[in-house]
């Protein structure tokens, strides 16, 4: 296998590897329309780089994604640039606020331990969440023991309504939101979504999405399309800050970003293809897989913990791009 | 405060990269930044186009829904 080294983290390690856990994100990433930062980075961690190093080349990485995406999403005229601009630019401060902590917590010697904690905590807990949602789904499309259980349908963003109800002046009309938002909100929001990605080096797009949705009133296409502009602006200063401070290693964000390229592609074009709920529940046992790949890392055990994040991704994405593939020749048959 | 830095001596790139990264900080910091915004864009066009001319079109962008 070609062996790359990350001159910065003086890690040695595979190409493949790097290019590899890059395509699987890129893969998951353009199908359910999220960045993958929060896979990335424990598994930089998990690779053997100290745990700040980790999170700043992750948010590197992020930036190459965001611009990756914006200038996909761009031609679609999808980009609403004026909130983006606002919650990107907040993340800002958020980001810088996440980087001192991180710092602070490096001097004291226990970041490895809470970032890794927080991340199983997310991962575990964000796991868990899609699971339970996709057994109430499958409660909900099945009208008989939805009538037994006195299921009736639930609106959306019922988290987010206190968030949207905010009427604090000045109010923002957004061009491509059903609803007036206050500029408070947009700013905190983007504080609290920059602090999470600024600690944990992911782009915050799976917070940003629903926010952009229940509480902006943005329709998804618009708010997976703003959300890449927020998170290629709050990257690129995340991974400015954490490069300013040596902590981002170039080598192997620019290899990872190369296989995220061709996976990107590959799952928004499954998305065309791959069809029905059931993915959601594989993606959520690998969430927890990921989650249980970081507590192996905790507890000494790395190699079992690579081995286990790698083949969840890639498991994941292989059922993907297999069902794409199937759909394909069906199609192909079929005209 | 900051990582020891080992001058590898494998790679003129690497050797450059880690000489930018110990002396000229700021220099490292924003050759990150440009570099991952500029391939990242350089990335999204390119694909785009081999895609295209593949006649795989990516004109849906999620699976939220």
């Amino acid at each position: 296998m070609p062996a790359v080294l990350l001159p910065i983290a003086e890690v040695q390690t595979s190409i493949l590897i790097l290019v590899a856990i890059g395509f699987g994100v890129g893969v998951l990433a353009g199908f359910f329309g999220m960045g993958g930062g929060w896979i990335i980075t424990p598994f930089l961690h998990i690779l053997g780089l100290p745990m700040p190093l980790a999170v700043g080349t992750g948010l590197a990485n992020i930036a190459g994604q965001g611009a990756l995406g914006s200038v996909k999403h761009r031609k679609m005229g999808n980009v609403d640039y004026r909130l983006g601009a606002i919650i990107g630019l907040s993340m800002i401060a958020g980001v810088e606020g996440g980087k001192r902590v991180i710092m602070a917590l490096d001097s004291i010697g226990v970041v490895d331990s809470v970032v890794r904690i927080m991340y199983f905590l997310l991962l575990g807990g964000l796991g868990i969440f899609m699971l339970v949602e996709y057994c109430m789904e499958m409660r909900r499309r099945s009208p008989k023991r939805g009538q037994e259980a006195g299921l009736i349908e639930e609106p959306k963003g019922q988290t987010f309504s206190g968030l949207a109800s905010i009427r604090v002046p000045p109010m923002m009309e957004c061009r491509s939101a059903d609803r007036r938002t206050s500029l408070w909100t947009l700013i905190g929001m983007g504080v609290a979504v920059g602090l999470l990605a600024g600690m944990m080096g992911s782009g915050g797009g799976f917070a940003l999405i629903p926010i952009l949705i229940y509480v902006v009133g943005v329709s998804t296409y618009v708010a997976v399309s703003t959300s890449l502009f927020c998170v290629m602006i709050s990257g690129g200063y995340g991974a400015f800050t954490y490069a300013l401070g040596g902590r981002a290693d170039l080598v192997a964000a620019i290899w990872i970003l190369l296989g995220s390229a061709v996976g990107t592609q590959f799952g928004s074009s499954a998305i065309r293809y791959v069809k029905g709920y059931g993915i959601r529940l594989l993606y959520s046992l690998m969430l927890m897989l990921a989650a249980a790949s970081v507590l192996m890392k905790h507890l000494g055990l790395g190699s079992a913990a690579l081995v286990t994040a790698l083949a969840g991704t890639l498991l994941m994405c292989s059922i993907i791009l297999a069902r794409m593939a199937r759909a394909l020749l069906k199609e192909r048959t079929a005209t | 405060m900051l990582p020891p830095l080992l001058v590898i001596t494998q790679g003129p790139v690497s050797r450059w990269l880690v000489g930018l990264c110990e002396d000229h900080r700021l220099l490292y910091a924003f050759l990150t930044v440009g570099i991952m915004l500029g391939a990242g864009a350089a990335l999204g066009i390119l694909t785009e186009k081999v895609l295209s001319a593949i006649g795989m079109e990516t004109n849906k962008l999620d699976n939220a829904e």
